[in-house]
């Protein structure tokens, strides 16, 4: 199994003004602050985290939309640039994005049909021997009939937008597929359909992809690794079922009470609901030692100096917590 | 509010600085000063003594410095006509303007705003598009043909008013009254347009639903609220004015700063074209500041990102 | 695949049905601006037949016949308008002055509209130093009432028609340049520009054959702003003697010459004047109409 992607420490700051013109101080904004991950070919990973967490950063990180201050993306062996080049232009091809906004991702004065068919015009202008088949036998792959291609966007309903959303990503057959939330903005009926689509989809085409979610029962439904982020840093990482089921890390303990399962009774009467105290973080100003202390019922002195490292608790289990080990055998303090 | 006012203030001097600098360029651009202001046949002695005594044959930043030593001061040079010094004759010709411009500036208010709200509190009923059509109809009528018309019905058909001069009180009637019109209309349709927008927000809606009586909501949640982009439009309009008053001035004869500057430009006087230029841009940049000032002072978001910032 | 047989149909908003009652005509069209519409048809049509169809020329002078009266008030059919003091046909030279009056707004108009999309482009596309010299530029503009800038250089430099027509020009760019920055950046912040970049596309495509055409709408109709304003400018400019300058006529000019005979023969300024205010009001209200349509968050 090869690996497709492969994200090495990488960090992404901003430097963010005062709101007072030009006279106020700076400060940096760690949007993502030391994270190494990879994919391999043909898996789905899933990275989820609060909003604010940089889980869209690394979005356009993976892609190359936005450098990275420090650290390496690599895709397929070959180093990922966010230079606007020929080259950069060439390697769309391969990784494209699916976004949470449907309707603000596509151009409102065309059809759908058009949508779909711009990637071809734009990359293969002479091999494709008829882009407009081409784009309709994906429309009709990602379930659009065929009475839908000449709308417009305003004119579709937003599973249908991100259907077309769908089809435009993957009409030039994208190894890698970033979605960036996709169904968090469609009505929740509409949803399971969209996720059961992508699945669908991921197997035919042997898609790999990139799944940014806050909602960890899409994450449990459909992909084979999870992430979870917090405060710019991957906290906690593994395949899907090992983290759900036996989190290591306080946050993704707090995450995981937090979905209410009809008929489990059991999960919630045993554990109970965590609240997290506190206020969700500021990314400007990151605590000292572990980042997550301020909200951590757990949280000793330690905690707050020195910043825990990720330490592997099973085959492909790591976690990033001083505490893991009382953690997972159920003991406290 | 601190910085926002201190950036705000080096933005307006950096405007005036712009200013003084388009002047100087274009003066410079435009051709030799000494052969536009002497003229062409003067005998060659002459001009370069003038050109000495402005210090035209010095380097080109030394006579910017040279130029700006002397606007501070005042000194624009004399004027073509009379040799008079020039800022002196602009400053002359500012009471008179003034003299139009707050009147009028005073009834744009009285009018102008209260219509709109009116207006807006009767929206789509025949009111509001009375006052909706006046106020196209006061927006797109030119002033000089506003005040033309002015003259032609009541000074020369009902010989009620005079047609110019400026010899008394019912002198000033008509120019303030053909000022008074798109400035009103303007003012009017910004008032209707902010109220409604206000009166729109769910939080009348909520607040009417409390009980209140409709006057009390209009009054304590509606207008305030609406209050700030009309200060702002209305301090603006204060800079356009000046600007109306130039072919106000000319219709009706009036010896204000406008009068001047036209008949300056007519006669390429470019002393008193600069010198009534940087007045009016001063005073255009302290009206901004002040409303600035004002915006800030009473729009409380401003006032609480200032001090959030840490 | 039968991925759509999966698929149940949802509800989706209906495509637009054809409308077919006169009822709604006069609803989606009211008469004013039909009306106002039809009168800017016609000054563009006169704007471009004004040498065939004019009686006369502009400068013909016939001495005998000087302030002449229009017909109906004392005049005759050879001059529908009357004369002016040298005699010229004031019928003729309305014609031509809304010839030179359109053709100034006109290109005044597309100049100050191409130099606030150039300018808001750049702005948006490049940021940091360009950005703010070009706001700082948009600042300075809409402080400094236009009049006051165009009586500067009309005094610095003197007057010739392109030379008018440029300076017309830099009015209103600074419109069209706040909103072409502020909708490029929308679009390229999280919308199909940003969307459409990750495709593939180069900066080129994304600019002309997307995002140019989305805000076209908008450009317009702050253009159908702008329009009125040069002409009320231009007007005012010539009115005083600064703008137009002889022998070419313009309907500012008329008006400014025929301030003279406001007593005896008003019709030399009437003519013009009711010109100018007609013109501006259609358009000022043919845009806003086109406003309220061509804006979707209205509706």
């Amino acid at each position: 199994m090869t690996v497709l992607l492969n994200v090495e420490d990488v960090h992404r700051h901003y430097s963010v003004e005062g709101k007072n013109e030009w006279l106020a101080g700076k400060s940096v904004l760690r949007a993502v602050n030391g994270v190494t991950l990879s994919v391999q070919r043909g898996k789905t990973l899933g990275l989820v985290g609060e909003s604010g967490c940089g889980k869209s950063t690394m979005a356009k990180l993976v892609l190359g939309l936005i450098p990275a201050t420090a650290g390496t993306v690599e895709f397929d062996g070959k180093p990922v640039t966010a230079k606007r080049n020929q080259a950069w232009r060439a390697a769309r091809r391969h990784m494209q994005m699916v976004y949470q906004d449907p309707l603000g991702a596509l151009d409102r004065r065309l059809t759908a049909l058009e949508q779909v068919t711009e990637p071809l015009e734009i990359h293969d202008k002479q091999s494709e021997i008829h882009p407009t088949l081409t784009a309709q036998n994906m429309m009709r792959a990602v379930g659009l009939t065929d009475n839908l291609f000449q709308r417009y966007p305003h004119e579709l309903s937003g599973g249908q937008r991100q259907r077309v959303v769908l089809a435009r990503a993957l009409v030039l057959k994208p190894s890698l597929l970033v979605c960036d939330e996709p169904i968090s903005a469609l009505d929740v009926s509409v949803q399971a359909q969209v996720i059961n689509l992508l699945d669908d989809l991921r197997q035919q085409m042997n898609l790999t992809m990139l799944f940014i979610s806050h909602d960890l029962r899409v994450v449990r439904h459909i992909c084979d690794e999870v992430a979870v982020m917090y405060l710019g840093r991957i906290i906690e990482q593994g395949s899907a079922k090992e983290v759900l089921t036996h989190p290591a890390h306080p946050y993704t303990q707090a995450l995981i009470s937090a979905i209410s399962t009809p008929g489990a009774k059991h999960a919630l009467a045993n554990s109970g609901r965590i609240v997290l105290k506190g206020e969700p973080p500021n990314p400007v100003n990151i605590p000292t030692g572990c980042s997550f202390h301020p909200r951590c019922s757990l949280a000793t002195a330690h905690c707050k100096t020195s910043a825990p490292v990720t330490t592997r608790i099973g085959e492909s289990h790591t976690v990033s917590c001083h505490l893991h080990t009382n953690i997972r055998h159920g003991t406290s303090d | 509010m601190g910085r926002y006012m201190l950036s705000r203030s080096l933005r307006a001097l950096l405007t005036i600085f712009l200013v003084v600098g388009f002047a100087f360029t274009i003066l410079r651009l435009s051709g030799d000063p000494a052969m536009m202001i002497l003229s062409a046949d003067a005998p060659p002695e002459a001009i370069a003594a003038f050109r000495k005594s402005w210090g035209l044959d010095a380097p080109l930043w030394q006579q910017f410095w040279g130029y700006l030593l002397n606007i501070v001061q005042g000194n624009f040079g004399v004027s073509m006509r009379d040799a008079s010094p020039a800022m002196g004759l602009v400053l002359e010709a500012i009471p008179a303007t003034l003299a139009l411009a707050l009147p009028a500036f005073a009834m744009n208010l009285l009018i102008g705003i209260p219509a709109g709200i009116f207006a807006a509190l009767h929206r789509n009923s025949w009111c509001d598009r009375l006052v909706m059509s006046f106020s196209v109809a006061g927006h797109t009528l030119p002033s000089f043909v506003l005040g033309l018309l002015l003259v032609l019905i009541f000074a020369v058909s009902l010989g009620w008013l005079p047609s110019g001069g400026f010899s008394g009180f019912e002198h000033s009637i008509l120019p303030i009254l053909t000022l008074t019109v798109g400035g009103a209309a303007v003012l009017a349709r910004y008032t209707r347009s902010s109220m409604l927008e206000v009166l729109g927000q769910p939080y009348i809606r909520a607040a009417s639903a409390k009980g209140l009586r409709w006057s009390q909501v209009v009054i304590r949640h509606a207008l305030p609220n609406a209050a700030l982009p009309i200060i702002t439009i209305a301090g603006l309009m204060f800079g356009g004015l000046i600007a109306g008053a130039v072919v106000v001035e000319s219709v009706f004869s009036w010896p204000g700063v406008g009068r001047l500057t036209v008949s300056a430009v007519g006669n390429r006087d470019l002393a008193v074209v600069q010198a009534a230029l940087l007045l009016i841009t001063v005073s255009m940049v302290a009206t901004n500041l002040v409303v600035d000032a004002i915006y800030c002072l009473f729009d409380p978001r401003l006032r609480a990102s200032s001090t959030s910032h840490h | 695949m039968n991925l759509s047989e999966k698929l149940s149909p949802m509800t989706v908003a209906t495509p637009s049905l054809p409308k077919l009652s006169r009822h709604y005509f006069w609803q989606e069209y009211p008469p004013l601006v039909v009306v106002a519409i039809a009168w800017i048809i016609g000054i563009f049509v006169i704007a471009a037949l004004a040498d065939l169809i004019a009686p006369y020329a502009y400068t013909a002078l016939d001495l005998k016949a000087r302030l002449q009266p229009p017909v109906g008030l004392g005049g005759t059919t050879r001059h529908l308008l009357g004369t002016d003091e040298l005699g010229r046909d004031v019928l003729s030279r309305l014609l031509i002055s809304v010839q030179v009056s359109q053709l100034i707004a006109f290109a005044s108009t597309l100049l100050s509209a191409v130099i606030g999309l150039t300018l808001g482009f750049l702005a948006a596309h490049f940021k940091g130093w360009l950005e703010q010299v070009v706001l700082t530029l948009i600042d300075f503009q809409a402080s400094i009432p236009f009049m006051i800038i165009a009586l500067a250089v009309l005094a610095f430099f003197g007057n010739t028609l392109v030379l008018f027509i440029c300076l017309m020009g830099c009015h209103g760019w600074e419109r069209s340049a706040r909103i072409t920055r502020s909708l490029t950046i929308a679009a390229n912040e999280q919308g199909y520009a940003n969307a459409v970049h990750a495709l593939g596309a180069s900066s080129w495509r994304v600019y002309f054959r997307h995002i140019l055409p989305n805000i076209a709408s908008t450009l317009i109709v702050s253009m159908t702003l702008t329009f009125p304003e040069v002409i009320l400018l231009e007007s005012g400019l010539s009115f005083l003697g600064l703008g137009v300058q002889p022998p070419l006529t313009s309907l500012g000019n008329m008006v400014g010459y025929g301030r003279e005979y406001l007593q005896t023969a008003p019709w030399i300024l009437l003519a013009p004047s009711c010109v100018i205010v007609l013109t501006t009001f259609s358009i000022s209200l043919t845009g806003d109409w086109l406003r309220d349509r061509l804006d979707p968050t209205l509706r």
